[in-house]
């Protein structure tokens, strides 16, 4: 039987500055790397409901924007579990745990489990976050040093183990480094997801508060992008709920 | 600078060149005719636009945006949430331990 990756308590700000990993594998499931070298398989938090949850016309797949005072995350809900949104609304405050998912290299969750909590889950939350951590960085330190002294992944490993550190962790340090790499690579040679984060500047430059023409941003933007693509762009970023349409040919931010 | 995401503030420190903030504090007034709150964090108090009356002494935290009125700064409330049992002492500890914890 397939083991069940637990739950990891961190703020979302740690989870956008890690990496996003899916395994190969049909089964395996996906995870961030942190910075600090912990794989985050299921992340639980305490969040707050900042737009009304949106479910499709068949009630197949819903979404709603999580905000937790260090950032937002789209989370998303697909077939039984669209039911978790049904009893909430904008402003509630909620617990969740969900699986972490990507898609045009923004990171989102996949919700498993969401439920309204009271002001203090905020405090318990945030505390135990700091816990995980400080727990997590002074471990990395050790590991760190462990594999700057041993250069040999398989020596770092047994001395980790010797020196009661979590062996894993030399293996995250190998992949953080390639991570960075890789990250570096597709900066370079991948410009085409910027155009969400382009249109998203525009909206956000022009915006007077009745949103943005759609002819506007395609002015904007005419000197880089087609105008296609910039019109497929922002279905895509209105179906992942980043904008919404306030009327017929405006977009505005989602807040 | 703005950001997608809502910063926590003390009400001191906010001004309208911010997209989305938040804070927490107690209604010290109420005016009914334009559903305009004053709340008070003990650092400063600011006007709130709320689309529903709350109770003086009430504890809430406001999720907003600032923006100018008159020469005061003014947040157009996005969230108001009831933080009436919250323990806020508590939670002001946690935040400082937060700022040397993540920066």
């Amino acid at each position: 039987m397939k083991k069940r990756m637990p739950s990891s308590r961190l703020p979302l700000a740690e989870i956008h500055k890690g990496y996003f990993v899916k395994p190969e594998g049909d089964f395996a499931t996906n995870y961030v790397i942190t910075q600090e070298g912990l794989k985050v398989y299921r992340l639980k938090g305490v969040a707050t409901i900042m737009a009304e949850p949106r479910l499709s016309e068949d009630g197949t797949f819903g979404s709603v924007l999580l905000d937790d005072g260090t950032q937002s995350i789209i989370s998303l809900a697909f077939r039984e579990n669209t039911k978790l949104l049904l009893s909430i609304k904008k402003g509630d405050l909620v617990q969740f745990i969900a699986k972490l998912s990507e898609w045009q290299g923004k990171k989102q969750l996949n919700l498993e489990a969401l439920s309204l909590v009271p002001p203090n889950m905020m405090t318990l939350h945030r505390a135990e976050s700091i816990l995980t951590t400080i727990r997590q960085r002074k471990q990395f330190k050790i590991a760190q040093k462990i594999y700057d002294e041993e250069k040999n992944v398989r020596k770092a490993m047994d001395r980790a183990k010797k020196e009661g550190i979590n062996p894993d962790l030399i293996d995250a340090i190998e992949e953080i480094n390639y991570l960075i790499e890789y990250a570096e690579e597709n900066r370079i040679f991948d410009s085409d997801t910027n155009l969400e984060s382009k249109i998203i500047e525009v909206i956000e430059k022009l915006d007077e508060g009745d949103g943005v023409v759609l002819d506007l941003i395609l002015y904007e933007l005419k000197d880089e992008y087609l105008a296609d693509d910039v019109d497929n762009a922002i279905r895509e970023l209105l179906s992942k709920g980043e904008l919404y349409e306030p009327r017929v040919n405006y977009f505005k931010r989602t807040i | 600078m703005k950001h997608n995401y809502s910063i926590e503030k003390e009400i001191h420190e906010i001004k309208c060149d911010e997209s989305i903030i938040s804070f927490i504090g107690v209604v010290v007034s109420i005016d009914p005719s334009t559903y305009m709150l004053i709340v008070d964090d003990g650092t400063g108090a600011i006007g709130v636009s709320a689309d529903k009356l709350y109770d003086m002494e009430q504890v809430l935290r406001v999720i907003g945006i600032p923006y100018k009125e008159g020469g005061q700064i003014i947040v157009d409330s996005e969230v108001i949430q009831d933080f009436s049992d919250f323990n806020l002492e508590l939670f002001k500890k946690i935040q400082k331990i937060e700022k040397e914890v993540y920066t």
